[in-house]
């Protein structure tokens, strides 16, 4: 059993030293809820958990470690913005051991509803948005891996299915600002992105003030469509902003969008390689000018 | 009684990101050639289009602006090397991302325009003009306070 194995692992490594620190999941208070717990100790180590309600990205937390060894549990998302992470020079993969978990996907606590069962397969009523496209990065990144190492959910389209890709400009203008209204601007998508570690975001300047906390939508969509770009090239379809969204709104869409773009232009996927140069800090003097007159 | 004057015939703010190099080179030369063109564009001179951030132009339009326009040097004649080509990967995530959210096409544009092409500048002004023009007033991404 997953969860075994990782806690003896875990409980190893911080007795035997090999970490300071060990994050994980551990049980919730409310039901099908897990919460994140720093481990100290192998006697914290007992707390810890690994089940479908496990889906926050625990790479978040890695760039405020700097100066200690950490021990993380790693399902494929969380692999993947650790590769990202330790390309952009934020985590310093000699410090860091990831313990790959095999995921069979994530629940999202807006589709869970009470009375579903986490042992039998009903819980994939509730499976993530994100979770219908998972991959797994092709770098050797993990400390150990529990569990078959293969990604437990098919590989899927692209493309959010709830998206009017197909629309015309005015009726995607339509669904884009019914979202945007529903923006109240908590920043709980900033806080939950591991790519989102600026010790400044631009939206907290106030001098000048780039955004401003006018409550109107343009004011939304600039935030939005500003992180989306900031993300284009880094982001690595985790989905843990759209779950960590209060309002529901479908960011993992605009997100998607720019990987999609990538990958149709530039051949480029984030979360694969750390050695990769960027998407926005690399050029090819043969990509296309078809956009420019 | 005199009825309030009423509002002139509607004429669209555009605001131009020109690379210093080539293309605000290519407006003076423009101008030394006495070429006409809209006086809708307002210019912006930046050093380079690799310093243009997206987010000025989504702030140009969320301030109400209706067009917005960025000109640089062609690829390879770039002063800093390479800016151009970084700000080409930039903004054609930019332009496609614009697009995916059902902002009109023609509302943002990108044209090269060396320092040798007075001629181009003003048919590239002329165009974007007559576009955003047809477009009518922007209302999409501005804020509801500022719109025309």
């Amino acid at each position: 059993m997953v969860q075994e194995q990782l806690r003896k692992e875990a409980a190893r490594l911080l007795r035997e030293g090999e970490v300071d620190v060990f994050i994980g999941y551990a049980r919730g208070s409310l039901p099908a809820q897990s919460t994140v717990v720093f481990a100290r100790s192998s006697e914290d180590a007992q707390e810890l958990v690994f089940d479908p309600t496990c889906h926050p990205n625990l790479a978040v937390y890695l760039p405020r470690f700097k100066k200690e060894r950490v021990g993380v549990v790693v399902k494929a998302c969380d692999a993947r913005a650790l590769v990202e992470l330790i390309r952009e020079r934020q985590v310093d993969p000699d410090k860091v051991l990831a313990i790959g978990v095999e995921c069979p996907g994530v629940i999202d606590r807006d589709r869970w509803e009470e009375g579903m069962s986490l042992d039998d397969g009903e819980w994939k009523e509730a499976l993530a948005v994100a979770c219908e496209h998972c991959r797994l990065p092709a770098v050797d990144l993990f400390h150990c891996w529990l569990g078959e190492k293969k990604v437990a959910v098919e590989e899927a389209d692209a493309q959010v299915s709830s998206s009017p890709i197909d629309e015309d400009s005015e009726e995607r203008y339509r669904w884009f600002s019914a979202e945007m209204e529903k923006c109240i601007r908590c920043y709980a998508c900033r806080q939950a992105c591991p790519a989102c570690y600026c010790p400044e975001c631009f939206t907290d300047r106030s001098h000048p003030d780039w955004v401003s906390p006018v409550h109107e939508p343009p004011e939304a969509m600039l935030f939005h469509l500003v992180r989306t770009l900031h993300l284009a090239g880094r982001c690595t379809d985790c989905g843990a902003c759209a779950r960590a969204c209060p309002q529901n709104i479908n960011l993992l869409a605009l997100h998607r969008r720019m990987e999609a773009e990538a990958v149709r232009r530039f051949g480029y996927l984030s979360g694969q390689d750390p050695d990769a140069p960027s998407l926005l800090g690399s050029f090819s003097k043969d990509d296309s000018d078809d956009f420019i007159k | 009684m005199k009825a309030p004057a009423v509002k002139t015939e509607w004429e669209p703010k555009i605001v131009a990101f020109l690379c210093h190099w080539c293309s605000y080179a290519g407006a003076d030369l423009a101008g030394i050639s006495r070429l006409q063109y809209p006086a809708n564009v307002r210019v912006i001179r930046v050093p380079c289009t690799g310093a243009v951030n997206p987010f000025y132009i989504l702030k140009a339009l969320t301030q109400g602006a209706d067009g917005v326009l960025v000109s640089g040097c062609h690829p390879g004649d770039c002063h800093y090397l390479a800016g151009n080509y970084v700000a080409r990967r930039r903004f054609a995530l930019l332009a496609n991302l614009l697009d995916f959210v059902g902002i009109e096409k023609g509302r943002l544009q990108f044209s090269w325009v060396s320092a040798a092409e007075g001629q181009k500048f003003s048919d590239v002004m002329r165009e974007v003009t007559e576009t955003v023009q047809a477009l009518g007033p922007n209302q999409r991404l501005v804020q509801k306070a500022r719109r025309a």
